[in-house]
């Protein structure tokens, strides 16, 4: 048996194994090369077998392989080619191409020792010829020689950890990204964490609320750190709060408006922004005004609004602000209306009436008076000693206190001048009242004030009255905007006044001036101007109803003769009495008497018939001569009378005054031609008989 | 035990020529200068082992290739590296990176090889040099804390351990490992005793200069 035989017999259970396997001699030629090898590396075993493995893989001479298989062949411990550090100790390439990563372990194995045997053979031939122990102890000697150093072979078996290593590769690989993720990912958390520290910085740096709130938990989830600058709560606080918060701290007005408000989000688009204004109550107890503005900021998965975003700007300075401009354009409308109502009314009353009712409407008091001083009947003296409350305006929960009066002592000197200096006397409450004149408060507690307010009505230095606000139902703080608008208040009133005064006089005057343009200076009737205008007055209006008007003209008989006689100012008297006498006679307002020219005088009767006329006409010619005017200078009788004529007709458009007159006339001229003291009348065209 | 000095240089020197071979072999394998020290040697008692090994690693997990040989005398050779220390080495062998301090099993491989080329230094030298045939196992590798890699020998307490540390220089890198012969009661005395019988030879040829030859 040679020694291949030999090695395939020791090793041929290896071709079954699914790994490389080969053994090789100390002179590194191939004894046993398995099946697995072969399909491998597409070498035979007969091929392979015997020779030198350099020839095919030359590499195995290099040193590094070299002098490590070396001691493999002299009984050295066995020997690792790592997959990582030699990849294939045998090459072999697969079918796809790649080459087979192979993890090799090298053992020795001790080799038959073909060289022992031949001596042992030449041995027991010795034996057989020379003798037993010599011979033995030959061998002994020469087996020692030969077994020492023993020599032994090289067992490859060669794993293919292809597949492995490639999935290990992959495996790392797949770490490897993992841990590169892993390490974005905590770059990303870092970057998260500083954005939100970002966030949080700005957040709590901004002027303003920030904040979530939670729609359906009822709840604030976040808000920033101002809310303990503006409101005065911490933030932990707040969100303690819960569902409390808005009752807590909302003003009750603005709390019920919430739920409407909030009922807007559930048809907002993202995006949409709404804003609001209410008040808050600061820790303090003070009321801030908030202007919100509010998104929707996450939504449930049904899509309904759950949290909303907003931020809120304290802006109780601008709606004091505001406050302050509406009560200035409120003054100033104030103002506005009374000078209106002024310019509107020069009657006095009126004047007074609108400001007390606007001012209390405006101030929302109880009650408004005008108080006016009366000078005094003693011109010398600056001490008005007379005043009562002229107008007011009054809630229903007040009693009047028209007309009363200011007892003398609150009127004294030092107290007169103190409202001739204009000054203004606010008196919050009248039951703790102090440095106010004794009297005055127990006027006003008289009438039942709890509140007052009253500022002085000047007319340059002349102190004309007072107006005053009164709080009958509860104590009140005047604001200064309250007293300023008073004070103006009280300088438009004066110049109203005066304006309302100067246009009583005008009036008066003006009246006087009418009066004096239509009468006759000696008999205080109508004079003939008043005649013309008021005859043409009736005649329009008459003509236009169809109704009868008549006009009387009468003359004293022979006056000239008695102004001769008895001289011009006995004719003077003589006029004004007949005067008297024919006014006395007419009965109806509307029935005017005028001094016609010198002795003639006429009576206008609007309404009156020829009948109802001469009526009229005989009451004067009795009245007259019931007068018993001595006349002894008179042809037909001892004292005075009286000669008329009378015309009557109804006014039509194409008849003017002129045609009453010159029938009333040519009447009178009748009666005198016809003797006179008698009357005579004319109807229309012609003049009628005498009576 | 007590060693004369005599002992001591022998063992080092062998401990030394046979890391020179590991290094020889690393050299030639990885093409880049790889350098191997042992700055010395020492033997304990087993008992002793643990609280050594515990000071010179600090309680880090360890990597240990392991190699045992049974003959004429009996135990385990192992090369000990904190793991951290194994997987920079692997590194510098491979030209890959590690991801993690873990040793995988692409790094054992690696780790296998090593070991295996220093312990068969090592062994080789002890072997060939006394002349004595020793049988080995197949190396293994295991990974732990110093405490369970000891436990595992499950010493006799009449045991010798044969102590070198072990310095890797590699470029500019410094990796620092210890290699533990443990020999089983007898064994360490059988050496010891063919050590001396080895050298007594050389001595007797060369009688003038021993120091030279284990001192150089």
């Amino acid at each position: 048996m040679n020694e291949i035989q030999a090695a395939q017999k020791e090793f041929g259970i290896l071709d079954r194994v699914p790994e490389g396997v080969c053994v090789l001699r100390e002179d590194f030629s191939v004894l046993f090369w398995n099946r697995c090898l072969e399909d491998w590396t597409g070498i035979s075993r007969s091929e392979i077998l015997l020779k030198d493995i350099g020839i095919y893989f030359p590499h195995l001479h290099q040193p590094k392989y070299a002098h490590r298989l070396k001691q493999i062949f002299e009984g050295g411990p066995p020997t690792i080619f790592s997959s990582q550090l030699h990849k294939s100790i045998i090459p072999a390439q697969m079918a796809d191409g790649r080459w087979r990563i192979q993890h090799t372990t090298v053992t020795t194995v001790p080799a038959p020792d073909f060289r022992f045997r031949e001596l042992l053979s030449r041995a027991c031939e010795c034996d057989f010829r020379l003798g037993n122990a010599a011979c033995e102890s030959d061998i002994v000697e020469s087996h020692q020689q030969l077994n020492n150093p023993k020599s032994f072979y090289a067992l490859f078996v060669i794993e293919d950890v292809t597949d492995l290593t490639y999935r290990i590769q992959d495996y790392r690989a797949m770490r490897d990204r993992a841990l590169e993720e892993i390490k974005e990912r905590t770059k990303v958390e870092e970057a998260l964490r500083e954005s939100q520290h970002f966030i949080q910085t700005i957040a709590d740096a901004t002027p303003c609320l920030i904040y979530i709130y939670d729609l359906i938990e009822k709840r604030n989830i976040y808000i920033n750190r101002q809310v303990d600058l503006l409101l005065g709560y911490t933030v932990e606080e707040i969100q303690q709060m819960g569902s409390q918060l808005f009752p807590n701290l909302m003003y009750p007005e603005d709390l019920w408006q919430v739920s409407a408000h909030q009922e807007k989000f559930t048809t907002a688009q993202d995006g949409d922004i709404f804003e609001r204004e209410y008040r808050i109550e600061h820790r303090s107890g003070e009321w801030c005004w908030f202007h919100s503005r509010e998104i929707v900021f996450a939504r449930t998965a049904e899509g309904l609004p759950k949290q909303i975003l907003g931020t809120a700007q304290d802006i109780t300075k601008r709606k004091w602000t505001e406050e302050a401009m509406r009560l200035q354009t409120e003054r100033e409308r104030l103002m506005g209306v009374i000078t209106q109502h002024i310019r509107q009314s020069l009657n006095l009353s009126e004047v007074l009436n609108t400001a007390v009712t606007q001012v209390r409407q405006f101030l929302g008091t109880d009650r408004a008076i005008i108080f006016r001083f009366m000078p005094n009947t003693h011109k010398d003296s600056n001490v008005v000693k007379i005043g009562n409350v002229t107008v007011e305006s009054l809630a229903s929960n007040c009693t009047s206190i028209l007309g009363a009066n200011i007892p003398e002592c609150c009127l004294r000197e030092g107290n007169f001048s103190y409202y001739q200096q204009g000054n203004i006397r606010a008196i919050e409450d009248v039951s703790t009242a102090a440095n106010f004149p004794k009297c005055h408060i127990e006027l006003l507690k008289k009438w039942g004030v709890k509140a007052n307010l009253e500022v002085p009505i000047l007319q340059g230095e002349q102190l004309w009255g007072l107006l005053m606000v009164q709080q009958c139902g509860t104590v009140r703080a005047w604001q200064p905007l309250e007293i300023e608008l008073m004070k103006q208040l009280a300088n438009q009133l004066a110049i109203a006044i005066q304006q309302a005064e100067l246009y009583q006089q005008l009036q008066a005057a003006n009246e006087q001036l009418q009066r004096l343009a239509s009468s006759d200076g000696l008999t205080h009737l109508a004079n003939r101007r008043r005649f013309d205008e008021y005859l043409l007055q009736q005649l329009l209006i008459l003509a236009r109803e169809k109704q009868p008007l008549s006009l009387i003209l009468c003359d004293i008989d022979f006056f000239k003769s008695y102004n001769d006689t008895y001289g011009h100012q006995a004719g003077d008297e003589c006029l004004r009495l007949v005067a008297k006498a024919i006014q006395r006679a007419v009965k109806r307002p509307a029935d005017l008497v005028a001094r016609y020219g010198g002795e003639e005088f006429a009576v206008i009767l609007p309404n009156t018939d020829l009948k109802g006329a001469l009526r009229v006409a005989k009451e004067i010619q009795i009245r007259v001569k019931d007068l018993q005017i001595p006349h002894f200078a008179s042809e037909v009788s001892d004292c005075i009378t009286l000669s008329a004529g009378v015309a009557c007709l109804i006014p039509t458009a194409d008849i003017s005054s002129k045609e009453l007159i010159a029938g009333a006339d040519r009447a009178l001229y009748q009666a005198k031609n016809l003797g006179r003291d008698r009357i005579v009348m004319c109807s229309e065209s012609s003049c009628l008989s005498q009576v | 035990m007590n060693l004369t000095v005599d002992q001591v240089d022998v063992l080092q020197e062998l401990v030394n020529i046979g890391v020179g071979r590991a290094a020889g072999v690393l050299n030639e394998m990885i093409g880049s200068p790889i350098c191997l020290r042992i700055p010395y040697i020492k033997v304990l008692s087993p008992q002793e082992l643990q609280p050594d090994l515990e000071i010179r690693f600090n309680g880090d997990i360890l990597s240990t290739v392991g190699l045992s040989f049974s003959g004429s005398f009996a135990g385990t050779a192992e090369l000990i590296f904190p793991t951290e220390s194994a997987s920079t080495l692997v590194e510098v062998l491979t030209g890959e990176t590690a991801g993690t301090p873990d040793l995988d099993s692409v790094k054992i491989g690696t780790l296998l090889e090593v070991g295996n080329i220093v312990l068969n230094g090592i062994m080789g030298s002890l072997s060939n040099v006394l002349a004595q045939h020793l049988e080995y196992s197949l190396p293994t590798y295991v990974e732990g804390r110093i405490d369970k890699l000891v436990n595992s020998k499950q010493l006799d307490a009449k045991a010798s351990v044969f102590l070198a540390h072990t310095r890797f220089i590699i470029e500019q890198l410094q990796i620092a490992g210890d290699i533990v012969v443990i020999f089983k009661v007898g064994s360490f005395d059988a050496m010891l005793k063919a050590i001396d019988l080895a050298f007594e030879g050389d001595n007797e040829r060369d009688p003038g200069s021993p120091e030279r030859v284990w001192h150089s």
